[in-house]
């Protein structure tokens, strides 16, 4: 009985894989440099993304993460071309493959979205339509893309939700999703997602509408196909130990700015900017029973009420005048943090 | 050793909730079928304790949250809040009983009227209940109320939408505990939070905790935070509780095999050279309740089940005391099978 417990105990270092280092000469599969994002606010345009800038080398896992208001989710968006024209504008650039994506006509977007960058979002429910099976939406995606015959993408459709591991991979392809389980429909926009085999798959909260039991089940999955096929992914997070579990690199965006990046392990022990730090603190462990969370205090502030010096400052214990200057992000060793007096300050992380 | 054939921690005092052999069952459909929400449940809260109630949707532990503060009439078995049936009291009794057992919602903002103003929604208990002196007194002690959970007293005549959602939940809390209830429920109360807002709301709990010397009854999926704050812990699965004991030994001593995949599921924030090497990921999903699975109810998801796993219903049965456990294998530290 030992044994078959063991069968099904998966060995960690599948999932923890190593870093992967970008070769000298080799180019990020995508760069983002000094994206800014601008909603419009009345007659106004509200910053909402400050300068974001950071690099997805093929085949590696990266993790953005903050609380609800920073940017993460936007940002994701604006690499896919998916905000709504008129609404808002970008400046910056988005380099995928060599080319800047950033602005391209919708005609060329669509030749790219789903294609080379595919999305999963976190709700599938609302993600998915409603009035057609999810085998014809696995097929939709083929078609338009490869152009392949009604059967031939039924085929693959069906070939997709075998991937994906869906049992009874015909009755299934034929059933709407409101017959399907939440985890079941995470798993069809999975294979709808990876249908054409993208470069890069960015994963916007995937697993927060589901059961902690289910969202283990999801990430090996979405672990296991990305590994083989050596697709780059986003993974964009609240939950930091998802992020701890399958990303090599983190990035942490606070009030539409990258605030920290680095290799996943060094950021959780040792913090370099005091937003991460507190993030870390403040989550309840199993470990630690009745001890007193350490928390921020405060909120995000609005994009229109944004300090013009750091955006963490007045959360901060640790601000200066210094801080009321705006900030650099600021590069030490293979990491980049935005925080004037990170050298000084030595910060809390997950063990401390 | 005589042991508790109840879950428990002790039996020193009368308990504050004593529940036993609970069932609700809910009609569906137009075929008869009925969802076993809550199969057949027992235990006892002690007075000033925190017990964590946990497990995935559809397990049933909202729908005892319910019944819990006597929302939801079982459909068999008994509930006794500090020794009264509340169902079998009048309706003027029980509202009287109602005012010591409060819940909170995990939907701060569903949870508050949005055409009130702050002040009127937390006043509104007091009002209920027909306490606190005259309208100006019940002001003064509203705002006392949402001085001690943080809410300023300038955001009283505010109303919900021109608040956050920490905020809303503050409020909601205040209005918990104006009635200076003895237990609290709080039924995913912080799951709608970001976690740096949960960590404040946390640590509100455990000092309102102290201080109104409340019994709390934690209902959440997330480990961490019934790890966090109970000092005991149930363990659902489709309707019943398959594990009980104190949360020290539900996390490094849990016997249910559910409850290891449970634990094992939740993943760490730890770098990858310290987060455990073996995961179990249990297949499939949580079954229906309209027809659970024979025997176990598990059985289907265990990593372990044997034969007779679908022919008996395993006993909740003491393992060592204020442990319980309904397995035919329960797990022993070393994770071997006993």
């Amino acid at each position: 009985m030992l044994e078959r417990l063991e069968v099904l105990a998966v060995d960690a270092s599948v999932t923890n894989r190593a870093s992967s280092v970008l070769a000298a000469g080799e180019e990020p599969l995508l760069s983002v440099k000094d994206l800014e994002v601008f909603f419009r606010h009345g007659r106004d345009w509200l910053r909402v993304i400050d300068g974001v800038s950071f690099d997805v080398a093929p085949s590696e896992t990266i993790g953005i993460v903050g609380e609800s208001g920073s940017g993460k989710t936007v940002t994701g968006l604006t690499i896919l071309g998916l905000l709504p024209q008129g609404l808002a504008r970008t400046t910056g650039e988005i380099r995928f493959q060599g080319e800047d994506i950033n602005g391209l006509p919708e005609s060329d977007m669509r030749l790219i979205r789903g294609r080379r960058i595919s999305m999963i979002f976190q709700e599938p429910m609302t993600a998915l339509d409603p009035v057609f099976t999810v085998g014809e939406q696995i097929a939709e995606t083929l078609r338009t893309h490869t152009g392949c015959s009604p059967k031939e993408a039924r085929d693959r459709a069906i070939e997709a939700l075998i991937q994906v591991g869906i049992s009874l991979p015909k009755q299934r392809a034929d059933e709407y999703p409101h017959q399907l389980s939440g985890g079941m429909r995470q798993r069809v926009m999975i294979a709808i997602a990876l249908a054409c085999e993208p470069s890069l798959l960015i994963a916007d909260e995937p697993t927060t509408a589901l059961d902690v039991t289910i969202q283990a089940q999801i990430i090996e999955l979405l672990l296991e196909l990305v590994q083989a096929r050596g697709t780059s992914l986003i993974f964009i997070s609240h939950n930091l130990g998802v992020v701890a579990q399958c990303c090599t690199r983190m990035v942490t965006m606070y009030a539409g700015q990258v605030v920290e990046s680095g290799e996943v392990d060094e950021v959780l022990e040792h913090p370099l900017h005091p937003y991460t730090s507190g993030l870390l603190r403040s989550m309840p462990s199993l470990a630690r029973h009745g001890a007193r969370l350490a928390s921020i205090g405060g909120r995000v502030p609005p994009p229109d009420e944004m300090p013009t010096g750091c955006h963490f400052q007045p959360r901060c214990a640790h601000a200066l005048p210094a801080c009321g200057e705006p900030q650099a992000l600021l590069r030490s060793g293979t990491r980049d943090v935005r925080c004037v007096r990170f050298p000084e300050l030595k910060l809390p992380g997950v063990l401390a | 050793m005589v042991q508790d054939t109840v879950p428990r921690q002790s039996a020193s005092r009368e308990p504050i909730i004593a529940v036993r052999d609970l069932k609700v069952h809910f009609k569906v459909g137009t075929r008869g079928d009925t969802v076993k929400a809550v199969d057949g449940v027992s235990f006892d809260i002690k007075t000033g304790e925190t017990i964590g109630i946990i497990g995935e949707s559809g397990s049933g532990k909202s729908t005892l949250a319910r019944v819990l503060v006597a929302l939801l009439k079982p459909t068999s078995g008994t509930i006794r809040q500090n020794g009264a049936n509340p169902f079998e009291l009048s309706a003027e009794q029980r509202r009287r009983l109602h005012r010591d057992f409060q819940i909170i919602f995990q939907d701060p903002h569903a949870a508050l009227n949005p055409r009130a103003r702050i002040i009127d929604s937390v006043r509104e208990p007091l009002e209920i209940a027909g306490v606190g002196g005259t309208k100006a007194e019940r002001t003064e002690i509203a705002l006392t109320i949402l001085r001690r959970v943080g809410i300023n007293a300038e955001l009283a005549n505010r109303y919900p939408h021109e608040l956050s959602g920490g905020q809303k939940q503050r409020i909601n809390i205040a209005r918990a505990l104006i009635l200076k209830p003895k237990l609290l429920v709080a039924d995913e109360a912080t799951a709608a939070l970001d976690v740096s807002i949960q960590a404040d709301i946390l640590n509100l709990y455990m000092d309102l905790k102290e201080e109104f010397n409340l019994t709390f009854v934690c209902i959440t999926h997330d480990l961490g935070v019934a790890m966090h704050v109970s000092d005991v812990i149930a363990v659902m699965y489709l309707g019943v509780i398959v594990e009980y004991a104190a949360s020290g030994i539900i996390h490094r001593n849990g016997a249910h095999p559910y409850t290891r995949a449970l634990l094992s599921a939740e993943p760490a924030v730890l770098p990858k050279r310290l987060q455990s090497g073996q995961r179990i990921i249990l297949q499939g999903e949580i079954p229906s309740p309209v027809a659970p699975p024979s025997g176990c109810r598990f059985r289907t998801r265990c990593p372990i089940a044997q034969a007779v796993c679908a022919e008996k219903v395993p006993e909740f049965r003491p393992l060592a005391e204020g442990h319980f456990v309904a397995c035919h294998f329960p797990l022993t530290q070393q994770g071997m099978p006993s």
